[in-house]
């Protein structure tokens, strides 16, 4: 950053003009705490690689299920809330930024952990869905992107900026409660890709591939819908194994 | 090379054809399907476009497709520092459209835009009488003239006040703030590829923004504003002065950061109806990237100092130190008086004084449903007081043009609304000292201007103070 762009040069003015540093950093601990699990590539001809990933999903405990959801969230969605961070940051005293980071980011996750639980819930319930839900999910979520217009508000939603209090408990409460609306939205915008990844057992194309995607489609003035869109389609292709299987064995009992 | 013009200067030369080959090229446009790129209607909406609020939809209406509307429309760039960029980039195709058709009708190769420069005499400040009759004198139609403005402005009985065509927003020693806090710069907020609740830059506020309120009718609305020919030269105006920002002190530079210069794509339809792309770094030069340049860019405020000097750079990085704590109604009835109380030993390390430091006022997060011209905002006047009798009191008058858009929940900025920011030092320094280890700021605001029944929601107000 340079004076010419706003003035204010040295390493103190940087950190502080960039509160969002420090969920890079929750990130990356993140992406090393589920990086086990991305040996799991997955892919079409890779059957039981992916079978091996679903069943690894439904023989964990829901606990473990569930944590491996929140590592995943914080792995690949609380880098796209670097905006509302610095919004939060900046808009309150500097004696409470580390207080309003902490109130932001355990509102965000609470909608996330809301949907971990219904994951647990339907791969406790139903574990074979698991093995063959990524792909159709995957394929629905690049429908999700190109044709929705729900989603498109979702994500200008989940961008939207708050007055936040200043003082006092209505502070931490305002801060907690944007934490929770932009998570809320984010969902709208990317849940059903999370289901998606979740689904293959966290495998490394399905959360590499979906991380690099949502970055990938921010980077824009507009959301590239068509790209972004035929990333996950193709991503989809990865998981369609078991109904390959299926498709092959229906054909040869047919001939 | 083009050269773009003042309109006085044209209207005061019979010679001069170039308002003349304007109309007559804005007529041929307006001819057009909205279909047609090279339509009126088609560059208007590249601006914005909602069709519940284009004045000329039409049932026969053959509308681009979906994914052209998306790639190409709506894309006009505010409360950013993309915001210089973006309309010259616009500017540039609009000026390349109506050229290729003055040419077409007979006209010179080399017509530019002209622009309105209205910081000037009281005849500048009034609508220029090329754009105000609705017919020529042999009865021919003026296509520069547009029905739907304020009452008076046809007339030329309206003028500007000096707080519309203030050029105080030249003397800003950064082209881009930090995103939050502090001074809004001169060109906007650093922002990302999406961007909602940034506050505007000095220039995108006044004059930009007084003057579209100014000339008013669809001059003040986004989808509309495009449809009234005088938003170009307006728009030229406010291209010129950046021009004469970077010239008039050496100090002044555009942003150098990769994420202005080539990160974010902007797409066109060229004269010949091709996709274009620009990048900002593909502007930067209007002579040499470009080919055209302006008649005067001139220093208006003959080397006036900035307001603070960029000779050392600043360390430092805003510090919030107040703020309002309840949601504050706008309107038209009375002013609303507030108080924020701030620490008199401010700054990380709580030993510098308050005093030594520059203090900026932001109005964060103003949303109306309704129509609203703009708003007063005065320091230091006491509760019981009417401010509008303490005119010397007045830091600022903010225009808000765009409060409607910004205020749509199901708008690309979500009901983030409008926020601005504005440097008070000089007035918290003549504030009395009180006992004890606060000082209160009294801050009042008071609507101006054209108003609908709704009042306007100010989020918060707050008080950020950097080292001097």
């Amino acid at each position: 950053m340079s004076a010419n762009d706003t003035g204010r040069t040295g390493p103190r003015a940087l950190i502080r003009a960039h509160p969002e540093w420090w969920i890079f950093a929750i990130s990356i601990c993140a992406w090393v705490a589920i990086w086990p699990h991305l040996e799991n590539v997955a892919g079409v001809g890779h059957v039981h690689t992916h079978a091996a990933g679903a069943a690894h999903v439904h023989a964990m405990p829901p606990g473990r299920v569930l944590i491996d959801w929140i590592l995943m969230t914080f792995a690949m969605m609380i880098p796209l809330t670097s905006h509302p961070i610095r919004h939060v940051v900046h808009r309150s005293f500097l004696h409470r930024r580390h207080v309003v980071r902490v109130l932001f980011l355990l509102g965000y996750v609470v909608p996330w952990i809301g949907l971990g639980l219904c994951f647990v819930w339907v791969s406790s319930a139903w574990p074979n869905l698991i093995s063959w839900a990524a792909a159709p999910l995957f394929g629905v979520g690049a429908l999700w992107v190109l044709l929705s217009q729900t989603r498109e508000r979702a994500l200008d939603r989940c961008r939207a900026l708050r007055p936040i209090s200043a003082h006092g408990f209505r502070a931490n409460g305002d801060v907690f409660g944007f934490g929770f609306r932009v998570g809320y939205w984010c969902i709208f915008s990317c849940g059903i890709l999370m289901l998606a990844c979740a689904s293959t057992g966290h495998a490394a194309v399905a959360m590499l591939g979906g991380f690099v995607l949502g970055l990938f489609e921010r980077g824009g003035f507009r959301p590239r819908r068509r790209m972004v869109a035929t990333g996950y389609f193709l991503i989809s292709l990865f998981f369609v194994g078991p109904w390959l299987e299926v498709i092959v064995r229906y054909i040869d009992h047919l001939y | 090379m083009r050269l773009r013009k003042n309109i006085s200067t044209i209207e005061n030369d019979p010679a001069d054809k170039t308002l003349q080959w304007f109309g007559r090229a804005i007529g041929e446009m307006k001819s057009r399907p909205i279909s047609s790129h090279r339509s009126l209607r088609y560059q208007a909406a590249v601006h914005e476009y909602r069709r519940e609020l284009d004045p000329l939809a039409d049932d026969a209406d053959v509308l681009p497709s979906t994914s052209d509307q998306r790639k190409y429309w709506t894309q006009c760039q505010h409360h950013s520092w993309f915001f210089l960029p973006w309309h010259r980039m616009y500017l540039f195709h609009f000026e390349s459209i109506v050229a290729a058709q003055v040419e077409a009708l007979g006209g010179p190769k080399d017509w530019g835009l002209p622009y309105w420069d209205y910081h000037g005499d009281s005849d500048s400040r009034s609508i220029p009488p090329s754009f105000r009759e609705p017919t020529h004198v042999g009865g021919e139609t003026n296509h520069l003239f547009n029905a739907n403005r304020r009452p008076g402005a046809n007339s030329g009985a309206a003028v500007a006040d000096d707080w519309e065509v203030d050029l105080s927003c030249l003397r800003e020693a950064v082209f881009a703030a930090p995103p939050f806090a502090g001074s809004p710069g001169f060109g906007g907020p650093r922002a990302g590829s999406q961007h909602a609740g940034g506050s505007m830059g000095a220039l995108e506020s006044i004059p930009h923004g007084s003057m579209h309120m100014f000339v008013g009718g669809w001059m003040s609305n986004f989808t509309r504003t495009g449809l009234d020919p005088l938003f170009y030269c307006h728009h030229c105006n406010i291209d010129r002065l950046w021009e004469v920002w970077l010239r008039r002190d050496p100090n002044h530079a555009n942003p150098t950061s990769p994420l202005w210069l080539r990160i974010i794509d902007f797409h066109f339809r060229d004269l010949h109806g091709n996709d274009e792309q620009m990048k900002c770094r593909d502007v930067l030069d209007t002579e040499q990237q470009l080919q055209y340049l302006y008649e005067d860019v001139s220093d208006p405020l003959m080397g006036e100092a900035d307001h603070f000097g960029l000779g050392v750079a600043m360390a430092s990085f805003p510090e919030m130190i107040g703020a309002s704590d309840t949601l504050i109604q706008v309107g038209v009835a009375s002013a609303v008086h507030t108080k924020i109380a701030v620490a008199k030993q401010v700054g990380e390390a709580f030993g510098l004084e308050l005093h030594s430091q520059r203090i900026y006022l932001h109005l964060e997060n103003l949303t109306c449903e309704g129509p609203a011209q703009a708003i007063d905002i005065f320091v230091g006047v006491p509760a019981d007081s009417d401010p509008l009798t303490r005119p010397e009191l007045r830091v600022a008058r903010f225009p808000l043009f765009g409060i409607g858009e910004a205020s749509r929940i199901d708008g690309p900025h979500a009901g983030s609304g409008l926020t601005f920011a504005i440097d008070i030092t000089s007035l918290v320094r003549e504030l009395p000292d009180i006992p004890g280890d606060l000082l209160e700021i009294p801050i009042s605001l008071q609507a101006v201007g054209d108003w609908g029944a709704e009042n306007v929601r100010v989020g918060r107000i707050s008080l950020y103070a950097e080292e001097e």
